[in-house]
């Protein structure tokens, strides 16, 4: 399907809202699925496609050495892909197929993707402190950051997510005194499994981290001396040099609403990440997709993610293929550990898979006897069979056979063990 | 070129991988009976390969985020990763696997 002359005798055009994972995947997918027409990138942020996992992780501890830039400065101009970063779209009429830029540019499309991602949700209680506070979504907000963390500092860390244990085992790697605060009973409770949280928790204090749970913030002040304190419902007072907040997210479906696209917890896409108007499309953490393999819509906050399904949009939209079903997977890495997660975060029962007392491990999570499940520590090459396992809803008759780490997992997942 | 021994051909089965601790660090495969050596460190962090997860289709994925690299040519294949990694030469005499070195690190 390269190329196909256009009814009204244009090269058609292909226009991607957004600049960052999702976008920079889609792009890539339609040129390697081999369409020729032209395709412009339109990103808000003045930075080239980037990866975000880095910003709570090596840009706050070893700038020099991060590496952010999704693909190298010449990608874009080998692969014909035009770019207008640091431009934003501000409006489109989608029967019109006309996007207009906050620069004043015009541009027609026959086909375009929204992947606007999302921003980090405001918290006005701490955002009145003025200075000192900070959230983490973007390069610039990474950037902002590092300059305030060093040897002694106290920082308070609100939001007790995947992100604020992030920053927090950076800060500490910073030399920094740490305190996370969360409101609810417990860590991570969007998104992993509780064993997992567990060996976070112990990996933590053990560097000296301390956790304040079910602290509801109630004031935020700032004295003479620049030091700040938030107090909590029940009493408790947290005092520290700087704020860090991380307490989700608000997508940026504003576009998508304007234009009258069907919008709920996310713009609403099929399996090929066609919204509800057919020349529309949505990506990455913005997009709910429908999933026929669990039979309702999906929304995801992860690399993985917003890489396969940009990647799985970008080549529908050419080819007109459905995405790829792929368990849901994501990674999280702290103090130099390595955590990945796949599949569902709850189960009857976890299965412990590794030398008793050490830090790596693969665990499943199961649900009568099948695995429905998993997270590694430090041990990634499982994560591909423990991945196959789910996906096949491998059901587990020998116990003793998968918890000892000699097993082979690749010889048990295609059924040779 | 310097010639750096790896281990026996009996420690090195079908399927797995062994890191040798040279300047840089070198990781060795074994795919079905093939013998390749790839530059330990991904080019994207902080993983060593010989954890990696070795494919059939002659590839090796990065433990830590999945990019994976071409066996052959250290070619990265997929995102995160973009930059390749470096190759060397591997050679198997009698019952000991051998990779060779450029003189002064790779
Ligand atoms: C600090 C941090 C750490 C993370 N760590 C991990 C991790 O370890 N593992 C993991 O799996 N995931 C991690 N994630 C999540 C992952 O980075 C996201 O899921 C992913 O970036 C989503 O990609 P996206 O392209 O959908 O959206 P985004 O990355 O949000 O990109 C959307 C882009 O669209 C732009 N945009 C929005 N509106 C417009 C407009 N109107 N016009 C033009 N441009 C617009 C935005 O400025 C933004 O640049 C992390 C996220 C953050 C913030
Ligand atoms: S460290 Fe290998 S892909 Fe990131």
């Amino acid at each position: 399907m390269n190329a196909l002359p256009h009814p009204s005798g244009h090269a058609p055009v292909h226009v991607v809202v957004g600049g960052g994972q999702a976008a920079a995947a889609a792009v890539t997918a339609m040129r390697e699925a081999g369409f020729s027409g032209r395709i412009v990138l339109v990103g808000a942020e003045a930075h080239l496609p980037y990866e975000r996992p880095p910003l709570s992780k090596e840009v706050l501890v070893t700038p020099q050495a991060a590496q952010v830039s999704i693909h190298p400065e010449g990608f874009y101009a080998e692969k014909g892909i035009e770019c207008r970063f640091g431009d934003a779209a501000v409006h489109f009429d989608a029967d019109e197929r006309r996007l207009e830029l906050a620069s004043g540019e015009t541009l027609a499309f026959d086909k375009l993707l929204l992947a606007t991602g999302a921003r980090a949700r405001a918290y006005p209680l701490l955002d009145q402190l003025g200075s000192g506070v900070f959230t983490l979504r973007t390069l610039d907000d990474a950037e902002a950051l590092r300059g305030h963390i060093w040897p002694g500092r106290r920082v308070l860390v609100v939001g007790g997510g995947v992100i604020g244990l992030e920053v927090a085992a950076s800060a500490v790697i910073m030399g920094a005194d740490v305190t996370v605060i969360e409101r609810g009973a417990r860590l991570m409770a969007r998104g992993a499994p509780a064993p997992m949280v567990e060996t976070l928790i112990a990996l933590h204090r053990d560097k000296g981290v301390t956790f304040a749970l079910g602290a509801d913030l109630v004031e935020a002040t700032r004295a003479n001396t620049r030091e700040i304190t938030l107090s909590a419902a029940d009493g408790r007072q947290f005092v520290g040099d700087l704020v860090v907040y991380g307490i989700g997210v608000e997508l940026n479906v504003d576009l998508a609403i304007s234009a009258g696209l069907r919008v709920e917890d996310g713009i609403v896409v099929d399996e090929y990440g066609r919204t509800s108007h057919p020349d529309i499309y949505a990506a990455g953490d913005v997009a709910r997709q429908w999933t026929p393999a669990r039979g309702t819509h999906l929304r995801f906050e992860t690399w993985a993610n917003a890489q396969n399904q940009g990647t799985g949009v970008g080549r529908a939209m050419v080819t007109g293929e459905p995405c790829a079903f792929e368990v849901p997977w994501y990674w999280t890495d702290q103090y130099g550990h390595n955590f990945q997660v796949a599949g569902a975060q709850e189960a009857d029962e976890w299965l412990h898979r590794g030398e008793p007392g050490a830090l790596k491990a693969t665990v499943f999570g199961l649900k009568d006897d099948v695995v429905v499940g998993a997270f590694t520590v430090d041990n990634g090459r499982e994560m591909r069979p423990a991945r196959a396992m789910i996906a096949t809803g491998h059901r587990i008759t020998d116990r003793t056979l998968i918890a000892n780490p000699k097993t082979d997992l690749r010889k048990v997942a295609d059924g040779r063990l | 070129m310097e010639k750096v021994h790896v281990c026996s051909l009996a420690d090195l089965p079908p399927g797995e991988a062994r890191r040798v601790d040279t300047s840089p660090a070198i990781a060795v495969f074994n795919l079905d009976g093939a013998f390749y050596a790839l530059a330990d460190l991904c080019t994207h962090g902080n993983a060593s390969m010989a954890e990696g997860y070795l494919e059939d289709d002659c590839t090796v994925e990065c433990p830590v985020h999945t990019a994976r690299f071409c066996l052959k040519t250290g070619k990265a294949l997929t995102q995160p990763a973009t930059i390749d990694l470096a190759t060397f030469a591997v050679e198997v005499e009698g019952n000991d696997i051998y990779v060779l070195m450029p003189q002064g690190g790779a």
